[in-house]
């Protein structure tokens, strides 16, 4: 018998075509501010690795100089110089960002996928305490963890990454539930697929995407709480200052000098702006169709 | 015969920069009495026509043209530009709906027996014992065992097709004059299936009700409707009398439809003359 | 292949087959149903019969509570690493639902490959690559279809992806769970249609499980009915159709819609 045929692509109500193309345009535009406001930060930092104007500390330029041709931002109340500050600020800041993020995708992730993979009584016993790691307050933990190892970058990055891990173990397990009831997964089981084989090929691509704006945040949330940490005296101490301890070293000062507390605060705005910006954009690069699992 | 819907270039579109229409220009009527078939595939815009009709669209769908429904005193509403609360009343008491998922129509805290108090008290007027008894009738009407039990159940007590026989219940309770039913038969089982077509008939027929019956099948259309619209990508294909559109539809895609359905059914032996027709469905 | 098969012995069988979900209530009472090389049978049922469980425990995704799933005659030993991968390339599974049995973020050519690798066939990736070619032509799609993504595809376009990839190890059997309920009428056909080819010309046995009886009379020869768990009615597809004999089946038949007569 003969049927003839439509073309199927008419027919599929969720072709390619007919979404997204708005979005799209924003994206890109996200993507650039983004890109530039964190890319600068980012090459700041590197530098800072490789040269700086200043010794951090040598207090040879006179106390609480306005900016000038050889002291760009200043100096602080020792004399230092506040451009090199700044410069050690924003290594300590991407290190803080990226120490964070990565603890809390890879305990997260681990978590996440060990609740939703295990059997009821494992999940059952992980997600009550996932509850839990929610629920306690980042500070109190790096209270904690400082306690324990005491105040340094490193103990701040473990506390700040410790507690995001909570939230992204949380929604991995969340997705990687509705992925692994997927026809496709069953699919590749029965086609003998090992459980590590099958992690790799399907569920970490189908849960990625949705992860990434969550680290992306955190990312910025790990650098404002590193900066509250260390504005409370929790983070790294001086001549190697975080922004935070710059603005809390400032804060005295803010009449005679405003420009060594406006700076910092300014850098960290821009931070997080840049982030979350590149977040955004990110989110739609990775996923440029909307393929994301219903 | 008077018109019960008259629906003259309807178009839904999609809000926004991008303003895609769904429904283009679609044009039918309806008359008095009469049951209409709506047949298309997945996209043709045939829901969302009902629910033009039913004045259901919202954000971020939109639509234009007219659509007259009659109240039945010689008076009409235009669902298209009538305003909420005029649609309120004519919901229910002028147009009842049923829809494929009868859980997603039905509210799932509330005991069957006092959903159905609801319409039957607000347009109907009964009260006391009067309403409990029209409760307990509404659901022996749509043929389902133990309506006491029924009554006091909620809603995910009882089976798919029950659910589905409450929800038309529910529709009829208002007396409606005009039922729109979107694949209420989709998600059943081919047995319950037969029960629900016959009883939906049945009612049908009894009241003297219009009747608008949405489905991407053309079996199942042809067996409830006397004329069917052909629908797809948003628009009207075809219209006729079932029994034109099957034996000699004029379209081409009419024709693939009518062809692929045909050879759908020739897969199954021809029915044996005189066993015709499901035995009542009363088991599920 | 280069095994010689038994023609006599049943590629899949379940013996005698009791199965419930934890604690709950027994989903299948006692049954046993063969599959011989090359047969093609419908099991009909309609929904809480048990065929997904009947199904699944075939597929190897569960084990009866008693009773047995024989693969070429013997029963399934987990622990035998060997037979289980023969196992797993002779059966392989085709889903209801086309838009959730591909990953979406897998191009379609990998997910037709998925099983050449998983399954430890011979061949490296140009070989995987001819192969996955071959099967893009077996199932009517262009080749350049395995580039692409899923959503590039319609309903019945990913159906024959899903089915590619089913061919892909070469099966002896499929087991396909209702395959064409989820489309469109105009596209069904053409799916069935597939499915008739595939078994004539390659003699590849198919257990079809779905609640219409349409495509089981256009698929199997053989057909089973399911009620409660329990299998009422079993024969020859024809025999069946016009002499109903458990009056459940013939419920069944006078249930399905059908056209007027011309």
């Amino acid at each position: 018998m003969s049927v003839t045929v439509l073309t199927e692509a008419e027919r599929n109500p969720r072709s390619r075509d007919t979404r997204s193309r708005r979005p799209r345009r924003r994206t890109s535009v996200n993507l650039l501010v983004g890109g530039v406001l964190f890319g600068i930060i980012a090459v700041v930092a590197i530098l800072s690795l490789v040269a700086l104007p200043f010794e951090p500390s040598d207090t040879t330029g006179g106390r609480l100089q306005p900016p000038s041709p050889e002291h760009w931002a200043g100096t602080d109340r020792l004399g230092r110089d506040l451009f090199t500050q700044l410069m050690i600020g924003a290594r300590l800041a991407m290190l803080t960002g990226v120490g964070a993020v990565a603890i809390a995708a890879v305990l997260g992730v681990l978590v996440g996928l060990v609740a939703a993979m295990a059997g009821r009584w494992i999940d059952d016993a992980l997600s009550s305490l996932l509850d839990i790691a929610i629920a306690f307050p980042t500070l109190l933990l790096a209270m904690l963890v400082v306690a324990w190892r005491g105040a340094s970058l490193e103990s701040a990055i473990l506390a700040i990454g410790l507690a995001g891990s909570a939230v992204i173990a949380r929604l991995t397990r969340v997705t990687a539930t509705r992925v692994l009831a997927q026809d496709f997964v069953t699919a590749s089981r029965t086609s003998g697929t090992g459980t590590l084989r099958l992690i790799r090929l399907h569920v970490l691509p189908n849960v990625w995407p949705t992860l990434i704006v969550p680290l992306a945040l955190q990312f910025g949330g790990a650098v404002v709480a590193e900066a509250s940490l260390s504005y409370v005296g929790l983070g790294s101490p001086p001549p190697n200052a975080s922004w935070g301890r710059m603005l809390q070293e400032a804060q005295s000062t803010v009449l005679v000098a405003p420009t060594a507390a406006i700076l910092p605060g300014l850098l960290l705005v821009a931070t997080i702006i840049g982030i979350n910006l590149l977040a955004d954009g990110l989110r739609d690069v990775a996923d440029p169709t909307g393929r994301t699992l219903r | 015969m008077s018109a019960m819907l008259e629906i003259e270039n309807l178009s839904v579109h999609l809000d926004g920069p991008d303003g895609r229409r769904l429904v283009d220009d679609v044009s039918f009527d309806l008359a008095d009495g009469q049951r209409l078939g709506v047949i298309g595939e997945s996209g043709s815009g045939k829901s969302l026509t009902a629910l033009a009709v039913l004045g259901l669209l919202g954000h971020p769908l939109s639509a234009s043209g007219s659509i007259r429904l009659s109240l039945g005193d010689g008076d009409t509403v235009d669902t298209v530009s009538a305003p909420g609360r005029r649609l309120d009343g004519v919901r229910g008491r002028t147009v009842g709906a049923v829809f494929q998922e009868p859980l997603a129509s039905l509210d799932p805290l509330m005991r069957i027996g006092a959903q159905l108090a609801w319409p039957l008290r607000r347009h109907r007027g009964f009260r006391a014992d009067a309403l409990r008894r029209a409760v307990l009738d509404a659901l022996a009407e749509v043929q389902l065992p133990e309506p006491e039990r029924i009554a006091r159940s909620l809603i995910h007590e009882v089976s798919g097709g029950q659910r589905q026989r409450v929800a038309i219940a529910l529709a009829l309770a208002a007396e409606p004059r005009l039922l729109i039913a979107d694949e209420p038969t989709t998600a059943l089982d081919v047995t319950v299936q037969a029960g629900v077509l016959e009883l939906l008939q049945a009612a049908v027929e009894n009241r003297g009700m219009s009747l608008v019956f949405i489905s991407h099948d053309l079996p199942v259309v042809a067996g409830i409707a006397d004329r069917v619209v052909v629908m797809r990508g948003g628009r009207v294909v075809e219209i006729g009398d079932t029994r034109r559109i099957l034996t000699a539809p004029r379209e081409e895609y009419t024709r693939t439809l009518v062809g692929a359905s045909r050879a759908l059914d020739d897969l199954l032996p021809a029915r044996p003359a005189g066993s015709d027709g499901p035995t009542s469905g009363g088991t599920e | 292949m280069t095994h010689d098969h038994d023609l006599a012995t049943p590629v899949l069988a379940a013996r005698n087959v009791r199965f419930s979900y934890g604690r709950g209530a027994e989903v299948l009472h006692d049954v046993s149903l063969a599959l011989a090389p090359g047969e093609t049978v419908g099991l009909v049922g309609e929904s809480g019969a048990g065929k997904t469980s009947l199904l699944r425990l075939l597929l190897g995704l569960g084990s009866p509570t008693s009773g047995e799933i024989l693969f070429e005659g013997r029963p399934l030993d987990r622990r035998d690493t060997r037979r289980l991968l023969a196992y797993r390339r002779a059966v392989q599974p085709v889903y209801q639902d086309p838009f959730s049995s591909l990953d979406p973020r897998m191009r379609v050519g990998d997910s037709i490959a998925e099983p050449l690798r998983s399954l430890r066939l011979p061949g490296g990736p140009a070989r995987r690559a001819a192969r996955v070619a071959e099967l893009l032509e077996a199932v009517d799609l262009p080749a350049d279809a395995g580039e692409r993504f899923p959503d590039a595809f319609s309903g019945g376009q990913r159906q024959r992806i899903a089915i590619a990839r089913a061919l892909a190890p070469e099966p002896r059997v499929i087991l396909a769970d209702e395959p064409v309920s989820a489309l469109d009428t105009s596209v069904r056909m053409q799916v069935i249609e597939l499915f008739q080819r595939l078994a004539r010309e390659r003699g590849i046995g198919m257990l079809l499980v779905s609640h219409d009886l349409t495509i089981v009379s256009a698929l199997c020869r053989r057909m089973a009915v399911l009620e409660g768990g329990r299998l009422v009615e079993e024969g020859n597809t024809r025999g069946v159709l016009t002499d109903p004999r458990h009056p459940y089946t013939r419920r069944l038949l006078a249930s399905v819609p059908r056209l007027p007569a011309l």
